[in-house]
Order: structure tokens, then C-alpha cells, then sequence
């Protein structure tokens, strides 16, 4: 049984995480009232994409995407892909957050305030 | 707490769903040479980087040559968000207390004496570096994205220390944002080049600059050069941009 359970860990371990980091991020976007931290949990979302494919492009044994001399076959490097992808995305992101502070900032001029209950008028019930 | 009792269900039924999700067959195993996403193209970027694009590092090498045309308009994403965040804060404040400028800066120290002193050391050395990592981006680990947010980074500590005197000078947002399109400009002329020579749109091959080479597949490098030159000084501009923004209407009451 623990081997099984070690087993799982190697080899599908880091996708629990990463969906663990996906699930806070989601979580935080729907309880958190303050703007700002939902701005936070919306960062904690796409880091928790960013790693999940950065995992699916590791390969055991494999070094950086950089060509080395002798080394040739396709199996010593992990997969460029995901990288590549990736780091458009963390760009992207940071183009998010960007549109999104200064929205931020529109609302708290507006209303004074970036508290969603007071914004709404509505409380909930606790 | 009603409310947080029911998310909190929520979340540990979408738990359990993952878990089991994680635990079918639906995702490869970590590390798995053959499993899907490490097969078919990957394999062939790999083994055909160099030879195609003479570039080394593959990430550049998928992200500048192979897949050039979606990196020109992940560019076009970073200049429109710096523009839409000017055009979202560009109208006058409501509230005005009294005038703001760069002057008001001057009272508010960062990190007092050390820290400024530290930083102002630092942000040549943070220069060099950027492009360091700019021309090497094809060669070993780097690129324009990095390099222009390490640009902006020396900006912006240059900006946070206040009463700097040899100071890099302020961009206004506007002039930032003129700066991204710039780099959204650079990239964009870099692929309609070749067209003049009878290639394609990005067709490195055919690069007006072939009496600089031996060979024609160099001409890649210098394609690959030129793009990332225009990512970075377009994601230089984008942060400027936000950040000159973002600062403009910054109160500091404290």
C-alpha cells in the first residue's frame, strides 16, 4: 500500500499540487471581498497553469533546452514547448495585472472604496 | 459562515474530483520520455533547432522562429494592455488634492540611506546585465521578454529612490507607451523585410542582410536578434507605462 502511495507521489505527485494551487487561487477569487486580493488569487491561478504545463515537459534525466555538443538525441532535453508557451503567458500575466490595477484604481476613485460589500450595498449573511 | 461552509464543500468536492482525476489514466506520469506531450513535435524541434534556426537554445528557437508570428501578437497583447491601462486612467482625477508632480516624490525616502545608496550601485550592473541576457538570448538562456523587464526594473528602482541626481530622467506614461509601439513596430518590421527580397512575412531566409554572412541560415540569428530586440523594448515601455500610470495617482499620505 505505501508503495503504491509512494509511486503515485513520483509519478502524478506535483499535478495534486499544482491543482491544490489552482483550487486556492479559484477559492480565493470567489470568497475574498477585497478587490486587490482577488487581483492576488487571480496571480495564484495563473502560476498554478504556469506549473502545470512546466510539468509536462519534464522528462527524467533530461538538462535544459540549450544544445550541448555531444549531446544529440531528443531524450536529454526536456520539452521546449511548454517553456515557450509559458513564458509568453508570465508576460501576459503581468499585462493582466497591469489592466487590472488600473481598473482597480478607477473603482476606488469612484466608489472610495475597493471593499465588494460596500460597493454592492449588499452584506452576506454570516 | 454560511456561505464559507458551502464554498468549502464545493472546494472538497472538486477535490475529490481531481484526486481522481490525478489518479486515472488521463495524465502522464511525470518524467515519462514517451509519454503524448514529449512526442510527435517536440522531438522534432529538438533535433532540428540548430539546423533550421541556428539557434542553440530551443525555447528561443520555438518562440522567435518557428512560432514568430503568435510571439508578434503576444507582443501586440503587452502594448494594447499599457495602452488600454492609459486610456483606463487618462481622464483627470476627480479629487483633487492640491498639484502632484514628480517633485512630491522627493519628500519620501525608499529605504534610507543604505538602500538607496545600494540600489543606486546596483541599476548600472542591472544595465549591463539586461543586455547581456538580451544578446544571448538565442545562444544560451535569456531573451527579450527578460531583458525588458530587467530595463524596467533599473528604471524603476531609478524612479523609487527619490532624490537621485544623476537620475535616467522620468518618461511620461505617454512617451512610455509611444516606446512600446516602438518595440510592436520593430517586430513588425523585421517580418515585413523579407518580403521586400521575395520571401514571406518573417521569413528569416530572405533577410536583406545576406552580404553580412556566409550562410544563409545565419540570417536566423540576425532575424532572431532583431525580434527580440523589439520585445524587449516594447516590454520595456509596457512597464514604464504601468508603472508611470499607476504612480501618477499615487497618494502618499504617509
Amino acid at each position: 500500500m505505501i508503495d503504491v502511495f509512494e509511486i503515485f507521489l513520483a509519478e502524478k505527485g506535483i499535478y495534486m499540487l499544482t491543482f491544490i494551487l489552482m483550487g486556492l487561487g479559484i477559492f480565493g477569487m470567489i470568497v475574498c471581498g477585497n478587490y486587490m486580493k482577488k487581483i492576488i488569487c487571480m496571480n495564484i491561478m495563473q502560476v498554478a497553469i504556469i506549473f502545470f504545463f512546466l510539468t509536462l515537459g519534464q522528462k527524467d534525466g533530461g538538462t535544459l533546452p540549450v544544445l550541448v555538443h555531444n549531446l544529440t538525441s531528443a531524450e536529454e532535453y526536456i520539452n521546449p514547448l511548454p517553456h515557450a508557451l509559458m513564458l509568453t503567458a508570465i508576460v501576459v500575466s503581468l499585462g493582466t495585472t497591469g489592466v487590472a490595477l488600473a481598473l482597480l484604481m478607477k473603482i476606488k476613485e469612484i466608489y472610495g472604496t475597493i471593499e465588494e460589500e460596500e460597493i454592492t450595498g449588499k452584506r452576506w449573511k454570516k | 459562515m454560511d456561505k464559507v461552509k458551502v464554498i468549502g464543500v464545493i472546494v472538497i468536492i472538486a477535490g475529490v474530483i481531481t484526486a481522481g482525476f490525478v489518479m486515472g489514466d488521463f495524465l502522464p506520469a511525470i518524467g515519462d520520455i514517451n509519454s503524448a506531450p514529449n512526442g510527435y513535435l517536440s522531438v522534432y524541434y529538438i533535433t532540428n533547432a540548430l539546423h533550421d534556426t541556428e539557434a542553440p537554445n530551443m525555447v528561443t528557437a520555438v518562440l522567435a522562429d518557428y512560432r514568430g508570428f503568435d510571439t508578434l501578437f503576444e507582443t501586440c497583447v503587452m502594448f494594447l494592455a499599457g495602452v488600454t491601462t492609459l486610456m483606463v486612467l487618462s481622464s483627470k482625477r476627480k479629487v483633487v488634492k492640491g498639484k502632484r508632480n514628480e517633485h512630491d516624490l522627493n519628500g519620501v525616502s525608499f529605504g534610507g540611506t543604505v538602500l538607496d545608496t545600494g540600489f543606486r550601485i546596483i541599476i548600472p550592473v542591472i544595465v549591463i546585465y539586461a543586455f547581456y541576457v538580451l544578446s544571448h538570448g538565442e545562444i544560451s538562456l535569456g531573451g527579450g521578454f527578460q531583458a525588458g523587464a530587467l530595463l524596467a526594473i533599473a528604471y524603476m528602482i531609478d524612479r523609487l529612490i527619490p532624490s537621485f541626481q544623476n537620475s535616467l530622467g522620468n518618461f511620461t506614461e505617454e512617451a512610455a507607451a509611444i516606446i512600446a509601439g516602438l518595440g510592436v513596430f520593430i517586430y513588425a518590421f523585421t517580418g515585413v523585410l523579407p518580403m521586400f527580397n521575395g520571401g514571406y512575412f518573417l521569413e528569416y531566409d530572405h533577410l536583406p542582410f545576406a552580404f553580412m554572412t556566409e550562410e544563409i541560415v545565419m540570417l536566423h540569428s540576425v532575424g532572431i536578434f532583431m525580434i527580440e530586440a523589439g520585445v524587449t523594448v516594447c516590454v520595456m515601455g509596457t512597464i514604464i507605462n504601468i508603472l508611470e500610470v499607476v504612480l501618477e495617482r499615487t497618494e502618499f499620505d504617509d
